[in-house]
């Protein structure tokens, strides 16, 4: 389904929002670093201040950043196809799903602060607040990202380069965001129980 | 041709960023001590015998960085004009990146006249006061990263809308100026942190944060040049089908 | 390499499991040993993996942007689960 030259077809299959992946990732890693070598020498604080982040609402949010990613992928695969009408709806699932990692996450600060964990009281807080907070900000660009394309793009014409490179750049992006929480889930919830 | 050229000025704006980068390198990082900043854990008394140790230097450095600010509002206009050629039909890009040029040009301005006016009174002011005052500048400094952020992100969503086959700033140009303004939005966190890489000196707002603003200026400062010599050709090929 | 819904669906399929293996592995808690939090992040790690490759179609991208994203993946890895495994 796909036409036009051959820097057409590269700027749809690799477009360039590659280069802000990349940055972000990498700076990503960095504030790892900062966490895990300010963790070094009060592991002891870190691990017991983890405990009282609740595991499951995590998983539960990583299975639905997971599903949200899957149902975006799928919307690019009909916009491939050239199926405009498909990949909207595919679009508007992922949107529903992936709305109640947002509600979870507020839920999530809000129990948190109610229970007297804010970003001072100690270092393991701070960073927690920092990441999530962080990646919170990514998702929400996400989701913009997401309505804006349901609701400004023009779904009959799917099958034009500068569409189709929309829809295949903001899946990129909101698959980052999923991708930074693989890292960000097990390293603040799931190792510290160990 | 040489009299209808409306490139005539180009190449002092476009060298007014470099100039400018030089400038606050030398002025407000070396000679201002900031290469890291002060920490803002130390104590008052430490903080004035650190100020009058260094008084006529930082002096010396915040008066070149105020001298040399406007060259960054000059370069600003630069980009300006070639976001102008990059999207010709609509100009609110390229005119949101020169007010977030020029009032980035008031970060600059603004905390080193504070900063003068520390080392200024250093001999006969309260160390607390002083430190008061330093610490303050910092807050314009750092907080004040959001016209920088609406200029990179102005930046990068004009150059990306560029219809050329190859883009006058390549892609991942434009991808590095919308990501480093949107980090910027690190800075928040600043005045919350006296240590540790979150406070002004540490490793993630001073090395990576802080430094992120002169590494993208860099980057573009380059293809800034780039960008008006690919201009300029198509200038001259217009030029010469119209003769 | 076109990537189809199938491929996608057995991807997410294989996510969800590796995501709730993980979570009953750390939930064992000191129980199954040191060895786990290794375990976890290779989890982690091949879940990252395989969204960079299948989701987001890095495949597409020259050798170099694969390198790049390799030493980022291995790097983030290595980190976290190394300094949970020796500071205790």
């Amino acid at each position: 389904m796909q036409s036009g030259t051959a820097a057409d077809r590269a700027s749809v299959n690799f477009p360039s929002i590659w280069a802000f992946i990349l940055a972000d990732c990498f700076s990503f890693a960095i504030l790892f670093t900062i966490v895990m070598t300010e963790r070094i020498g009060q592991s002891d604080l870190f691990d017991k201040a983890a405990r009282h982040l609740d595991a499951q609402l995590g998983l539960v949010n990583t299975l639905i950043l997971i599903t949200g990613s899957w149902l975006v992928a799928l919307a690019v695969v009909a916009a491939r196809r050239g199926d405009g009408a498909g990949a909207r709806k595919w679009l508007l699932a992922a949107i529903a799903v992936s709305s109640a990692f947002g509600a979870i996450k507020l839920y999530e600060y809000s129990a948190k602060i109610g229970a007297g964990f804010t970003p001072i009281t100690n270092d393991f807080f701070t960073y927690y607040y920092m990441l999530t907070g962080l990646h919170f900000l990514h998702y929400i660009g996400g989701m913009a990202a997401l309505i804006a394309l349901v609701f400004n793009l023009d779904f009959s014409k799917v099958s034009e380069t500068s569409v189709l490179r929309w829809i295949v750049s903001v899946g990129i992006f909101w698959h980052m965001v999923d991708l930074l929480w693989l890292f960000i889930y097990p390293m603040l919830y799931l190792l510290p129980l160990i | 041709m040489t009299e209808r050229d409306p490139y005539r000025y180009m190449g002092v704006l476009a060298w007014s960023g470099p100039i400018f980068l030089l400038g606050a390198i030398l002025g407000w990082a070396v000679l201002g001590h900031n290469l890291p900043p002060y920490s803002p854990a130390r104590s008052p008394e430490e903080f004035l015998e650190f100020i009058q140790t260094n008084q006529y230097q930082i002096q010396l450095g915040m008066i070149i960085m105020m001298t040399v600010a406007p060259l960054y509002l000059m370069w600003g206009y630069a980009v300006t004009r070639i976001m102008q050629k990059a999207d010709a039909y609509n100009d609110i890009m390229a005119t949101l990146q020169l007010w977030g040029a020029g009032f980035t040009m008031l970060v600059f301005f603004v905390p080193c006249g504070l900063w003068i006016g520390v080392t200024f009174r250093a001999d006969s002011m309260d160390a607390a006061s002083l430190r008061f005052m330093f610490d303050t500048a910092w807050m314009f400094f750092d907080t004040g990263f959001s016209p920088v952020t609406m200029q990179f992100c102005a930046f990068g969503v004009c150059f990306l809308s560029d219809p050329r086959e190859v883009p006058l700033m390549p892609r991942w140009v434009s991808w590095l100026g919308i990501w480093v303004g949107i980090s910027f939005f690190v800075f928040m966190l600043m005045p919350f942190f006296k240590e540790g890489p979150l406070a002004r000196d540490g490793m993630l707002m001073f090395w990576i944060e802080f430094s992120l603003f002169f590494w993208f200026l860099v980057i573009a400062c380059v293809y800034v040049f780039k960008a008006i010599g690919k201009l300029k050709a198509e200038h001259a090929a217009s030029g010469a089908v119209a003769a | 390499m076109i990537t189809t819904a199938r491929t996608l669906t057995i991807t997410w399929i294989a996510l969800i499991v590796a995501t709730v293996a993980a979570f009953v592995l750390c939930e064992m808690g000191t129980d199954v040993g040191r060895w786990a939090i290794w375990a976890a992040m290779l989890i982690a790690a091949l879940k990252a993996g395989v969204v960079l490759h299948v989701f987001m179609e890095l495949h597409e991208g020259t050798i170099a942007w694969k390198l790049a994203f390799g030493v980022w993946l291995s790097f983030c890895t290595v980190l976290i689960a190394g300094l949970y495994y020796f500071t205790t």
